[in-house]
């Protein structure tokens, strides 16, 4: 079957309306466009070869997580990777929600369900979208499953709730679409952590599509780390739209997967809107890891800040494309950008492009790319002290990167203990 | 001679093909202050960081024996773990990397090396303390990453606070004085001399006889062309301040 075919079979079979409506546009979007291509300017330098040209088989819904031939426990894996967050919960076993392993967020003034159960006053908040391209239009098509979120005016989820996306092996290649509603009321706050994990030695192709609508003076704090296994094709978003005065701190760690990209479409449409975006991309061996950010001052007073490092080693090939879209009413503007990359190996690879288009005058807007090698001056500084070459290396590195982790909260020591867990083990 | 530490034959070094050391003699004994002198682009610093195992040196004749053994096959942590530092003229700013994570790694390497045991935060701290406060260095900058940010003085202090926590037996100093203020110079020669000692070498290496009035040396020499054409007591250092290198580099017959 091919893509057309399966995504219009979906779009027949849905019952609410939104949803009908949403896969009837995927389905229009996905006839018009098509897979992406290397003449698409962000997808220039993606091995799209690795994005299945047909459709994959569906995960069968399992009672058990297996991976590396043993069954595997997910409550142990969770307070392996999370050890004691006191958090909200909602586990999926490829693509399917667990609710044994799930601990649903009930606070004052929040909504929570599934996808299956939204009505369609409920996502009333959620514009459809024109898809960027058609692996949106895919998702939006075939999405399984999902939560909705939605904070009242003035509510505040009293702990941070984990997406905790697992795979299991799979005896043949398979696909996963997942989709996310989040709408943070008007001065609401909460903290969205997305954990992708994968112990799936087969193909696999996921997409992991996050919707955010952030209301006047709302307060998002996100993090996604995404650790697919290395057989897997990964391509997650996150769609975020800030209202006035709304605030968004987003952190990254880019760290599995054969292809893995994780693209960000950020409208800071009201006054006053703030926006940062933080992450690190790692590739090793021949693994693919990208970031991709297309973000728009629509409004005058917005700020934003995006600083991405990138290390790649072997023959890993990293990608960095980042946009700057400054309209032509939005004044008093602070834009800034910051991508940095090193490169341990002759055979790794890093295209990285900024791109700045700015039609207002009142515009404060910088950027930069480095791409290099550890620093020779500081290795042989840290040598000259008795360290030794591995050991230095690996601090120096370890300190590269975790630059980017410095500001995070100390309420989350076990999301940054996982962060840094993850750059020991690989750096 | 058993007090014997260091002892550099007819050296001969070059950087990029161009000969930088040209025959250069030195014996340094332990318990002692050498001073090596010169104008600038004699070769003074490449002799620090020859000493120290930096990579980017070719070293075309000549031998270098350190406590017995031969230098310059040995790797520049094993050197450091065996006794050598290296006081940076520009010390290296390491961003993310924390200054007491770094000095601790460091001290660790030196311990494990000597078959003694590692010390733990809590161990190393009370060292770290103890030592800060022989060049009177602010325990903020302990909690920062490595030189970042910090004042030429305080990077200077930095150098002199390592040197002090990992006890080397040969300490190069290179152009500690340049940079400094004059409150700075005095913090940082009390912190060396309370380092002399009877086990410890330090061969000084500067422009200016200036920080000679503070760390008094037992040998000065004079490098000129790669090579040292002159020794003599500290009082060749006061010599070459009233006349000038100059006329010692044409009194040396060259």
């Amino acid at each position: 079957m091919s893509w057309a075919a399966q995504i219009e079979q979906h779009s027949r079979s849905s019952k609410a309306n939104w949803l009908k409506n949403l896969r009837q546009h995927a389905l229009n979007e996905f006839n018009s466009k098509g897979l992406p291509t290397r003449h698409m300017e962000p997808w220039k330098h993606t091995k799209l070869s690795l994005i299945p040209s047909n459709p994959l088989q569906w995960p069968q819904q399992k009672t058990e997580l297996l991976g590396f031939g043993l069954k595997l426990e997910p409550k142990k894996i969770l307070d392996h990777v999370l050890k004691g967050l006191d958090c909200y919960l909602v586990t999926f076993v490829d693509g399917h929600i667990n609710e044994s392993l799930s601990n649903f967020p009930k606070d004052q003034g929040v909504q929570f369900s599934s996808i299956g159960h939204l009505s369609d006053e409920d996502v009333v908040s959620f514009k459809t979208k024109s898809s960027q391209h058609g692996v949106h239009s895919i998702n939006a098509a075939l999405f399984q499953t999902g939560i909705f979120l939605k904070l009242d005016k003035n509510a505040v989820l009293t702990k941070p709730f984990v997406l905790f996306h697992l795979s299991s092996e799979n005896k043949s290649p398979t696909m996963k679409h997942l989709r996310h509603f989040i709408v943070a009321g008007e001065k609401s706050q909460a903290t969205i952590i997305e954990f992708h994990m994968g112990f799936n030695s087969n193909d696999e192709f996921e997409t992991s599509y996050l919707n955010l609508v952030a209301q006047p003076d709302s307060n998002i704090l996100h993090f996604k780390i995404q650790e697919a296994s290395m057989s897997s094709t990964h391509m997650g978003t996150l769609d975020a739209k800030l209202e006035a005065g709304a605030v968004l701190r987003s952190y990254l760690l880019n760290w599995g997967g054969r292809l893995a990209r994780q693209e960000y479409y950020v409208a800071l449409d009201g006054k006053g809107a703030d926006c940062s975006l933080k992450g690190l991309f790692f590739g090793k061996n021949e693994q693919n890891s990208e970031v991709i950010i297309d973000l728009q001052h629509n409004s005058s007073n917005t700020k934003s800040e995006q600083n991405f490092k990138g290390v790649l080693e072997d023959k890993a090939h990293g990608v960095f494309y980042g946009k700057i879209l400054v309209q032509k009413d939005a004044q008093k503007i602070n834009a800034d950008q910051s991508n940095k990359n090193i490169l341990l190996s002759d055979d790794a690879i890093v295209n990285t492009r900024p791109q700045l288009e700015i039609y207002a005058d009142d515009v404060k807007c910088s950027h930069g790319a480095t791409i290099g090698r550890l620093d020779e001056g500081a290795l042989f500084y840290l040598r000259s002290r008795g360290i030794g070459k591995k050991e230095a290396e690996h601090m120096l590195l370890l300190g590269f990167a975790e630059e980017i982790l410095i500001d995070i909260d100390q309420k989350l020591i076990p999301i940054k203990d996982r962060l840094h867990h993850l750059l020991e083990a690989t750096l | 001679m058993d007090n014997l530490i260091l002892k550099i034959e007819n050296l001969n070094v070059n950087v990029a093909d161009r000969a930088i050391l040209n025959g250069l003699n030195l014996e340094v004994r332990s318990g002692e202050v050498h001073a090596i002198m010169g104008p600038n682009g004699s070769g003074k610093s490449t002799l620090a960081s020859v000493l120290a195992g930096r990579d980017s040196y070719t070293i075309t004749g000549g031998s270098i024996t350190y406590m017995g053994q031969d230098l310059t096959t040995m790797a520049a942590e094993d050197r450091a773990r065996n006794g050598i530092f290296l006081g940076f003229q520009y010390p290296v700013e390491i961003p993310g990397v924390g200054n007491t994570y770094f000095l601790k790694a460091a001290l660790n390497a030196i311990r494990k090396h000597r078959g003694e045991k590692e010390l733990d935060a809590m161990e190393f701290l009370k060292v770290a303390k103890e030592k800060m406060k022989i060049v009177q260095m602010d325990q903020k900058l302990m909690e920062r990453a490595v030189n970042q940010g910090f004042s030429g003085g305080e990077k200077k202090r930095n150098e002199i606070f390592q040197m002090s926590v990992l006890e080397p037996r040969l300490a190069i100093l290179d152009e500690t004085d340049s940079g400094l203020d004059i409150d700075a110079l005095r913090i940082v020669a009390n912190g060396v001399n309370s380092l002399r000692s009877k086990d410890r070498a330090i061969v000084l290496i500067t422009h200016y006889q200036r920080l000679l009035d503070y760390i008094v040396p037992d040998h000065v020499h004079v490098l000129a062309g790669g090579r040292i054409i002159k020794s003599g007591s500290r009082d060749l250092a006061s010599e070459l301040e009233k006349t000038g290198y100059e006329a010692v580099v044409a009194g040396a017959g060259r």
